[in-house]
């Protein structure tokens, strides 16, 4: 049950993943992105979520590791976080998500 | 690397386009990377004229300067045999778009004279010419952003009819400018028509990311080796001036589905642009030369100079591939120093030998001079 509520919550398509394992990271939050030839600087937090996302946590995951760590209430994250992606789909460096099937 | 296996020692070859400065023409990064790829033969630069500042970098064993192409095929094959008569050349890899359709028309001469040659066909030529870009998208099916050839201006006013501005006004050779309305248009029109003559050609401005890529066509639909970049740094002129390394799969793709499409023979560089409106490469421009930026490539691992010298002489060259990964260039100006009196000499006489030994010469000069200093006080 547990596993199946996990899978719901996953936002990352294996392509996304592909595209997101692409990139080059360095340590220091200098991002190349290969494909494009452009590059980004990242701060400390950006830095580490996108190394979650790259190691393929899922959203669930990534909040608990945030919220572990940071000062921060979930509903901040959840604000942050969908500013995040959406800014990695702005630059190409995800695709951008499937629209929701209507159930 | 395979490449060094063979050094071509006793070999004598030519290159032209030592021009370096602000709009660099590719010889001295050919000459650069068969060097680096272990060619120990002699190179002689085929040059224009003494200013051309590759000369004096010293890359090239001598030089000679040869007529223009535009002096016509006599001049140019009677200067051919004066060189031979001391540098029995092998191979002439011509690095100027100005200069391949006299090599082309050449090609039966210089096989009898013993050079060999690895360029495209007439055809592969032609239909490669801006003023038939359109025509090769239909014919190949490759995607190109819709254009049309002027001949008048006055067609300039009935481009909206078929054309949202703003769009792109090229000349037949060279030149590019984005005109926003039709006065802006008209005016480019007469600009690239007075400079670069008939058609002036009109494309569809597609906003997007261009990118660049090199590459060598076996002939056969083959590709032996190819990189691509994307421009960091442009000149005034629009011209790279640095760039970074590239690796999109569907780039690649389309590179190498245009070669196989053409059967391209020799070194190219392909324009393309990821137009935004559908995230597809379009084919904006085919140069039928090295860029300047070959050295580039080489330097990723895929020396591709080296390859067109293999393919010349007839040897096998097998698919290169790239083994350095986030690479950038930056094009770096420096000023080089020569004496005068073989500038003079090269001007007059129109040859320069031992170019490494007399720029030496002025080196250690000034190494003496510095040293004498030094003990005088």
């Amino acid at each position: 049950m547990k596993e199946k509520s996990n899978q719901a919550q996953l936002k990352i398509s294996p392509e996304a993943l592909e595209r997101l394992k692409g990139l080059a990271i360095s340590e220091s939050g200098f991002l190349f992105d290969p494909i494009t030839g452009y590059s980004y600087n990242l701060n400390s937090t950006a830095l580490e979520l996108i190394h979650l996302l790259q190691a393929g946590k899922d959203r669930q995951q990534m909040m608990k590791q945030m919220l572990d760590v940071y000062d921060v209430h979930v509903d901040d994250f959840d604000r942050d976080f969908e500013q995040f992606l959406g800014l990695l789909q702005e630059y190409g460096l995800l695709p951008a998500a499937a629209p929701k099937k209507k159930s | 690397m395979a490449s060094a296996a063979k050094n071509y020692r006793d070999m004598c070859i030519a290159i032209s386009g030592l021009h370096t400065g602000e709009n660099p023409q590719p010889g001295v990064p050919v000459i650069w990377s068969l060097r680096q790829g272990g060619y120990e033969g002699k190179i002689v630069g085929l040059v224009y004229d003494a200013n051309e500042a590759g000369i004096w970098a010293g890359v090239a064993d001598e030089v000679f300067e040869i007529p223009y192409p535009s002096d016509g095929s006599e001049a140019f094959l009677s200067r051919l045999n004066y060189i031979r008569q001391s540098h029995p050349l092998k191979v002439i890899m011509p690095t100027l778009d100005s200069e391949i359709m006299a090599y082309l028309r050449l090609a039966p001469k210089l096989a009898e004279m013993g050079i060999k040659t690895f360029l495209p066909t007439e055809e592969q030529f032609k239909l490669r010419s801006k003023n038939k870009l359109s025509e090769l998208g239909k014919l190949k099916k490759i995607r190109i952003p819709a254009s049309l050839n002027l001949s008048d201006a006055a067609m300039v006013w009935k481009l909206a009819d078929s054309f949202s501005f703003p769009v792109m006004i090229k000349g037949p050779f060279y030149d590019a400018y984005k005109a926003s309305t039709p006065e802006e248009a008209e005016k480019f029109f007469h600009k690239i028509r007075a400079e670069w003559g008939l058609p002036v050609i009109v494309q569809e401005f597609l906003a997007g990311d261009e990118y660049n890529m090199v590459a060598v066509g076996d002939g056969k639909g083959g590709c032996i080796g190819s990189i691509s970049m994307r421009k960091t740094l442009v000149t005034a002129k629009g011209k790279a001036f640095g760039g970074v390394l590239v690796e999109d799969p569907e780039l690649n793709a389309f590179g190498r589905d245009v070669i196989k499409k053409l059967s391209w023979r020799g070194p190219l560089e392909l324009e393309v642009l990821k137009a935004q409106r559908d995230g597809a490469y379009y084919l904006i421009e085919i140069n039928p030369r090295f860029p300047a930026w070959v050295r580039f490539a080489t330097e990723a691992g895929q020396n591709l100079p080296l390859a067109v010298l293999k393919l010349a002489l007839g040897e096998k060259q097998p698919r290169l591939r790239s083994h350095r990964k986030g690479l950038f260039f930056i094009r770096h100006s420096v000023d080089v120093v020569g004496d005068i009196s073989h500038f003079g000499e090269l001007s007059s006489t129109g040859e320069l030998r031992n170019i490494s030994m007399l720029l030496n010469q002025i080196q250690s000069n000034g190494r003496d001079q510095k040293a004498l200093r030094k003990a005088a006080h």
